[in-house]
Formats: C-alpha cells, sequence, structure tokens
C-alpha cells in the first residue's frame, strides 16, 4: 500500500486527530458520513479454525474501518477436532461439517469460494490474491492460515485411486478419507484376526496428541468388535509426543496384547494390491518399509509381512500454497512460514501474516490454539494499520493457550493443555510449565467435557 | 464534616480502590519509573471463549462467565490459580499474572450475563 492510499484510509485530512489517537475505527463512520474513510481491505486465505477465527476477530474490532474477505476453495470446514469419533461411530462428517457462508453472516464478514492461484500487485502498487477462475481480490493487509500438506512415502499414493477408495488413507485432514478410514476398520476380519499398522510422523505434524488418540481408539474398536487383533503403532519419533503418561498408560494397560509401540520407526514406503472396494473384506495385502533407528523393537517389521490395513500418517510440511512461486518467499526456505511471533506479520512480507499449523514456532500445530492465534494475529493486524494504539509492553505481552481433550475409548477420555506467552528479550512464545499439564486421570467426565469443549470452540469459529 | 475530614475520608477511599488492583499491575518502565500495567482485557478475555463459548456465553456443561461480577471472577480465577490442583482451569490460570486476571475479570463483566 502506498503512503497516499494508507491515508486516505486512515482519514487524515478530515478526521486526522482522531486517526492517531488510535479511536478511529468507528468514531468517525457515524457522525460524518461524507467524510469517511474507506476502509481497509483484509483478505483470509483458508476457513479453518487459525483463518475463520482471525476473519471474525478483525471484523469484530476492526468495525467499519475494515471490511474482511475470507477465501477458501471448500464451501464448508470439516473440522479435524472429533474426527476421530467418526471412526468408531460416535460422530458423522455431517456433524463435523460447518458451511463458511454462515459462519460469515453470523460473524459479518464476506465470504468468497476459490482456490488460490498466485498473488500479485498492479502497477499502482495495489496487492491482490489471484483466485483460479480468474478474478482478483484487492488486499492492504493478508494473512494466510493455509494449515498442512505432505510428503508421502513412495506408494502411498497412485493415479486412480481416490480420497474414497485409496487403501491408503490418513484420514489427517477430515473429510472423505475420514469415511474411507472407517469403512476398512469396519471391512476388518473378526476372531482376533485383524493385522494393523499406524505410522506417526515425526514432529512437528498437526495435532501432538492426534495420532496416539487414533491408535487408542483403533485398539478400542478391534477388542469391542473384531474380538481383539493386532495393532502396531510405529513412531518415527524417539517417544510418545503427548500425553506420555495416560497414553502409556493405554498402550501398555487397557490395549496390551493389541497395541505394540514402536519408537525410532520411519515408514519409507507402503505398496497394496489394489485399491479399497467397500464391497468386499479386506483382504491381506499390504506391506510396508520401515527403518528403525537405535534398538530394534522386540517384533522388527519386515517388508515381507503383510496387513490388513496400514495408516499412515505422513510427514507434513506448510500447505502446498506456501510453496508457489508466489508465496515461496514466506518460507524462507523452510518447510514453515517464519513469522514475527508476537504479531504473526511474516518476517519476509509486512502485508501478509500467517498463522495456524502453517507457521513455524513451538506452539503446536491445532486448532484450538489456531483460534488463540488468530486473536493475537487480529489485535496486531488492527494496531499495525493505527485502528489500535501501539502496543505497550509488558502489559500486552501476548499470551496463548491450548487445549485439547482425546478420547481413549468409546467413553472416556484424557486432556492436555498448555499456556504460552512471548519473551520479548528472546523474541519467542515460551510455553509456561506451571500451566501447562494431562489429566491426572482418564475418566467419562473428560469425555463430557470434551463434547463441551468441541460444541463452544465451534460455535466460536463457525 | 469539615473539609479535611472529608479530604481524609477520600484519600482512604482511594488508598482502599487502588489497594484491590493485584500487586503485579505495578511495574517499573525503563527509566525506572513506577506506573500501573493496563492488560487488554478485551483481547486476554478472548482467550476464555475457545472452552467458554463465544462472549462467554457456553452452550453446555462448561460454566457461562460473560456478565458475572468481576469480584467473583476474579476470586474464582485467583482461587483456581493458587489451589495446587491440575485440572485444566487452574493450569490455564497460571498462565496469566494477577493483573491479567484482574483485566479479564473486569472486561467479563461488562458482557450480557448468559445465567449459568
Amino acid at each position: 500500500m502506498d503512503r497516499r492510499t494508507f491515508v486516505k484510509k486512515l482519514g487524515l485530512g478530515t478526521v486526522a486527530s482522531a486517526a492517531v489517537a488510535g479511536t478511529l475505527a468507528k468514531a468517525d463512520s457515524g457522525s460524518a458520513a461524507a467524510t469517511a474513510p474507506e476502509p481497509f481491505e483484509i483478505v483470509v486465505v483458508g476457513g479453518g479454525f487459525g483463518g475463520a477465527s482471525v476473519a471474525k476477530y478483525i471484523a469484530l474490532w476492526g468495525g467499519a474501518a475494515v471490511k474482511v474477505t475470507l477465501v477458501d476453495s471448500n464451501a464448508a470446514h470439516v473440522s479435524c477436532i472429533l474426527s476421530n469419533l467418526v471412526l468408531n461411530n460416535q460422530k458423522t462428517l455431517a456433524n463435523l461439517t460447518f458451511p463458511l457462508v454462515k459462519a460469515a453472516e453470523k460473524y459479518q464478514f464476506a465470504f468468497k469460494q476459490g482456490a488460490v492461484a498466485g498473488m500479485g500487485a498492479e502497477l499502482n502498487g495495489s496487492r491482490f490474491i489471484a483466485l483460479a477462475d480468474g478474478s482478483k481480490i484487492y488486499f492492504d493487509k493478508l494473512v494466510l492460515s493455509p494449515g498442512i500438506d505432505f510428503d508421502f512415502p513412495r506408494g502411498m499414493v497412485q493415479n486412480g485411486w481416490t480420497d474414497t477408495n485409496t487403501p491408503f488413507p490418513h484420514a489427517w485432514k477430515a473429510g472423505l478419507q475420514t469415511n474411507n478410514l472407517r469403512d476398512q476398520l469396519k471391512m476388518l476380519p473378526g476372531g482376533g484376526k485383524a493385522r494393523v499398522v499406524m505410522t506417526i510422523p515425526p514432529k512437528p505434524y498437526r495435532c501432538p496428541p492426534g495420532p496416539y488418540e487414533r491408535a487408542c481408539l483403533i485398539a478400542d474398536y478391534l477388542k469391542n468388535k473384531k474380538g481383539g487383533g493386532k495393532l502396531f503403532v510405529l513412531d518415527a519419533n524417539p517417544a510418545i509426543q503427548a500425553e506420555p503418561v495416560n497414553f502409556g498408560k493405554a498402550f501398555s494397560g487397557l490395549y496390551k496384547g493389541i497395541i505394540e509401540y514402536q519408537p525410532n520407526a520411519a515408514v519409507n514406503a507402503v505398496s497394496a494390491a489394489a485399491a479399497f472396494n467397500p464391497r468386499l473384506a479386506l483382504p491381506q495385502d499390504k506391506t510396508i518399509n520401515v527403518s528403525y533407528t537405535g534398538a530394534l523393537p522386540a517384533n522388527p517389521i519386515g517388508s515381507g509381512q503383510k496387513f490388513h490395513l496400514i495408516n499412515v500418517i505422513p510427514k507434513q510440511k506448510a500447505a502446498d500454497l506456501l510453496f508457489g512461486t508466489d508465496f515461496r518467499h514466506l518460507l524462507g526456505g523452510k518447510a514453515w512460514a517464519g513469522v514475527h511471533i508476537d504479531t504473526y506479520q511474516s518476517l519476509y512480507d509486512n502485508d501478509v501474516y500467517v498463522i495456524g499449523d502453517a507457521h513455524d514456532s513451538v506452539q503446536p500445530k491445532a486448532g484450538h490454539i489456531a483460534n488463540s492465534e488468530a486473536k493475537v494475529c487480529a489485535d496486531a493486524l488492527l494496531r499495525h494499520l493505527q485502528l489500535r494504539p501501539a502496543r505497550v509492553m509488558p502489559d500486552e505481552a501476548p499470551v496463548t493457550n491450548s487445549a485439547c481433550f482425546s478420547p481413549i475409548t468409546a467413553s472416556t477420555a484424557s486432556f492436555l493443555t498448555a499456556g504460552y506467552r512471548y519473551n520479548p528479550a528472546l523474541d519467542t512464545m515460551e510455553k509456561i510449565a506451571a500451566a501447562s499439564g494431562e489429566a491426572e486421570q482418564i475418566n467419562s467426565d473428560n469425555y463430557k467435557m470434551m463434547l463441551a469443549w468441541a460444541n463452544n470452540l465451534f460455535a466460536e469459529v463457525f | 464534616m469539615n473539609k479535611s475530614v472529608l479530604l481524609l475520608l477520600l484519600a482512604i477511599a482511594a488508598t482502599e480502590v487502588a489497594a484491590a488492583l493485584p500487586a503485579d499491575c505495578s511495574v517499573t518502565d525503563a527509566n525506572g519509573v513506577r506506573r500501573v500495567m493496563q492488560p487488554n482485557g478485551e483481547l486476554l478475555a478472548a482467550q476464555c471463549y475457545q472452552c467458554h463459548g463465544d462472549q462467554g456465553r457456553s452452550l453446555g456443561e462448561i460454566d457461562s462467565i460473560g456478565g458475572k461480577s468481576a469480584g467473583d471472577l476474579y476470586g474464582d480465577l485467583r482461587e483456581f490459580k493458587s489451589n495446587g490442583k491440575a485440572d485444566i482451569m487452574s493450569l490455564q490460570a497460571r498462565a496469566y499474572r494477577d493483573c491479567e486476571l484482574y483485566a479479564i475479570a473486569q472486561y467479563l463483566s461488562t458482557l450480557p450475563n448468559q445465567g449459568d
């Protein structure tokens, strides 16, 4: 944005002093319509927990001084939160699907469905997002919340395999692959004969407790619906990454004899004889190539062993969008976008902010904290536009929080929570040890609170 | 009542109001000047809404917190912070300075009351 435009949008020259005092957002819009400045145009890309939340709070706190447009290639967001409960039929995808046009109406921003093709600037300096349909959306500030994409092991993706029929659904973005994985579980043989593998990627990945939660729910399903069976949990990390006490207890107690947990196990390749056919019994035709670092487990998996179901949660990186020509500079050569962690403003582009799973920080990659980051980002972005007074430190040191409930069985759950605070001396968000921990017990109260938490979070965002 | 007694009473009242502010609201800036911190209650309170609902209006079993008395809210938050327990709310309360909890309570008290 050039200075002339900025001044025009701030309304300097007509209601100058109010703007400088940081009170103009609504002050000059009602009283003098003839001199009302043009609103700042804010574009948000990605309608998940981060993007929908930041659109809401910029619109709420920016008032008439901003015009917010949320862009997503999908008409609705399907929540990853609670999506493991689709696997054991406690939830359906419909329960977890949130039309973005409704969120936009509820929280007063615009929604545009479209795939982002690029980013550019006109000769006069006006910047825009280009959509695949050829249209452009101009912005003064852009917030990206595009989430994650994957580095797949060899053999996991093939021509002709779709979300519905791939034999290897990761189901790590909620959607048709979640139903596919549910259906494959249903088609497993009974009588304790099912042989299943799931793999956990190296950190960082979306939802640190999520893979362990999924392992518990698959083991619960095998135990109660399939007469037992075997679930090998291959973790690329050296140990359980979240709630180690509760998941450790579940693996070695509740699911003893079913779950075999193998750390330091990285998946190189998978293979299957055919696509998934939901009308046929699940064939024991899948193989996996694993590299173990350090000591071998008691029963290492060799390439000759065959399984009915292999659920690979692949290695992760920032969304593919950020690896495109027009956005790649935001990565600074890394797998995740570099930001000023107290504002989420890009290290490499002052008009762009990146929040949620795609940014690089010590904060976990998950929906609840993406919503928390969105509030800090919305506040900071409005300050950068001089719509709020400059931040005073230490009074307004950003604080974010993470909370997540993990089902352990079909009726019990654990939880994990953490607080993070900005340390200006080190320019980093620091985990607050006193505010972080896992549930002392796995119980049914946590399961009830999980549903109450998710319903409030869903309503807060969508 | 004569004027000097009135001034004295006003001074005591003012002291009491100041005393109600948590002690850690007092900070010394880079120039060595002591001042009262002013956290952004609106932003901090928004960090409660993930669990307690938009504007502190909860849909289910978790308590609504919007529109409750600032004194009660601050008292509850201080209790959570100091109770030594490890439930989510007790852990979360320990993420904040007392001054921030005070600002959160003040802001939440200005929202429409949603009942329990």
